[in-house]
């Protein structure tokens, strides 16, 4: 097995294009992780698999770059006080046991229902919880942007962090109490979706936000802990079976180290509603996605059948769609914050007193 | 005169150096592609070589990347964003006066 892996990964053809390939989805990849806290790894994988790399040694080298990526990405982060690292480490460890269960889960489906059936629950475990969480937190993004941008605690974080079950956990940075159990349930469906879809931070993050009720800029960031967490114990496990490919992992890191940080700054510059509303986009169309992916696993699994054509055809529009999510994720950060640069480099004029007297709200950005 | 000494204070020096730093660590391992990858690829205790890597890189690429954005002029453009604080209500105990009888003999 192990000869079998070096074999494949010694005949890897590391030509120029694939290496401006990796180097462009890591800088990307990395500057929606940056900002969001997650991202990138959906289209990584498939994407170093379209190049030739097998599919372990594709898992295996991606985690290796998360890693470090989310380690440089809190540190900056942590450095502008975003970062909650007790919440941050509370949730990882729940997230340790829902990606043990997540893997169970997977091993189960796969002896039962092979390979198909295994690539059936991925999809829909994407499309239900991306249309979801991603409907919601879009919504929920247009709604403050049409509010005035003005960013407020769930009702439901409201009343569970009222619910006094001891032990109760102070999080100074995250501005929240709230009782250790209630934490529990977030931790660990973020490494159930880690183990199912590879990117825990699409139940994570929205759960930080509307079930222990921190807020977005917060969430975003102390995500980046958990990911650096489970990403570090993720690659000693692959590397402890040699299937790290260093040159794919560095080539990646190359790109996504500019891009993380890029992110992090970009949260510093745009109102908090934004990251909502990037989450949001990339999460429904993800979703779209792989739901072009579901005919397939059906027609693999003999429930219906169509023509090869029809076929190759949502396997692409697939691929290409996840690379649309990444982009138009990119796209809405680099907006977002050349507006803020923009308006910024303008002279700003004196604050005007509204009809109650207070100083009227200058917009930054948008 | 502002601009001038903002320019001045950039980390140039700094990102030719970690610049130089990292081009070097990618030029080597990229050199040695063969010998890295067959000792990388051994699994057991040697998979400390390929995460002390991922970590010796992010620490010198990264580095090198923070700076070259301050070079560029890309930084933080206001306070970060920082939560506020949650707003509690404080119940405020005021002493109350009651009304006491006095006996005046």
């Amino acid at each position: 097995m192990e000869s079998g892996v070096q074999e494949t990964i010694k005949f890897i053809d590391l030509n120029l294009a694939a290496i401006l390939f990796l180097f462009a989805v890591g800088f990307i990849g990395g500057l929606v992780s940056g900002f969001i806290g997650s991202g990138g790894a959906f289209v990584l994988t498939p994407g170093m698999m379209s190049l030739g790399v097998p599919g372990a040694v594709a898992v295996a080298s991606n985690m290796c770059h998360k890693f470090p990526k989310a380690m440089v990405g809190a540190y900056k982060r942590y450095k502008y006080g975003q970062v909650d690292l007790k919440l941050g480490l509370v949730m990882a460890s729940s997230a340790a046991i829902g990606v043990q269960v997540g893997i169970r889960i997977q091993r189960w489906i796969l002896s039962t229902w092979g390979q198909a059936g295994s690539d059936l629950y991925v999809s829909l475990a994407f499309v239900v919880v991306l249309v979801a969480v991603g409907g919601y937190v879009f919504r929920d993004a247009r709604k403050i942007s049409k509010g005035g941008g003005e960013e407020k605690r769930s009702a439901l974080a409201e009343r569970l962090q009222r619910i006094e079950l001891p032990p109760m956990i102070q999080f100074k940075r995250a501005n929240v109490r709230i009782s250790l159990w209630l934490t529990l349930p977030v931790g660990f469906a973020t490494g159930m979706l880690a183990a199912t879809i590879a990117v825990g931070g699409f139940i994570g993050v929205p759960g930080m936000i509307y079930v222990i009720g921190a807020s977005s800029v917060v969430a975003s960031a102390t995500e980046l802990v958990i990911a650096f967490v489970m990403g570090f114990a993720g690659s000693i496990n692959w590397a402890i079976h040699g299937m790290i490919d260093i040159r794919l992992t560095l080539l990646i890191l190359a790109g996504s180290l500019f891009g993380v940080q890029l992110g992090a700054i970009g949260t510093t510059m745009v109102r908090q509603h934004v990251i909502k509303l990037v989450m949001g986009t990339i999460m429904l169309i993800v979703a779209v996605s792989r739901a072009m992916a579901i005919p397939n696993c059906l027609v693999r699994l003999n429930v219906i059948s169509l023509p090869l054509g029809t076929s190759e055809l949502l396997s692409k529009g697939s691929f290409v769609s996840m690379c649309i999510a990444l982009t138009v994720g990119a796209l809405m950060i680099l907006g977002a914050m050349w507006r803020s640069r923009v308006s910024s480099a303008k002279v700003e004029p004196l604050p005007q007193p509204s009809y109650n007297g207070a100083p009227s709200r200058m917009e930054t950005a948008s | 005169m502002m601009k001038n000494t903002e320019q001045s204070a950039r980390p140039i020096g700094k990102m030719i150096l970690f610049g130089l730093l990292s081009l070097a660590l990618y030029v080597f391992l990229f050199s040695n592609a063969d010998w890295v990858m067959r000792n990388f690829t051994r699994g057991g205790v040697y998979a400390a070589l390929p995460i002390a890597t991922a970590f010796v890189f992010s620490f010198v690429h990264g580095a090198f990347a923070s700076y070259l954005w301050s070079v560029l002029g890309i930084g933080v453009t206001r306070r970060p964003v920082v939560p506020k604080a949650r707003e509690t209500r404080r119940v405020v105990r005021r002493p109350r006066p009651r009304p006491r009888l006095r006996v005046e003999a």
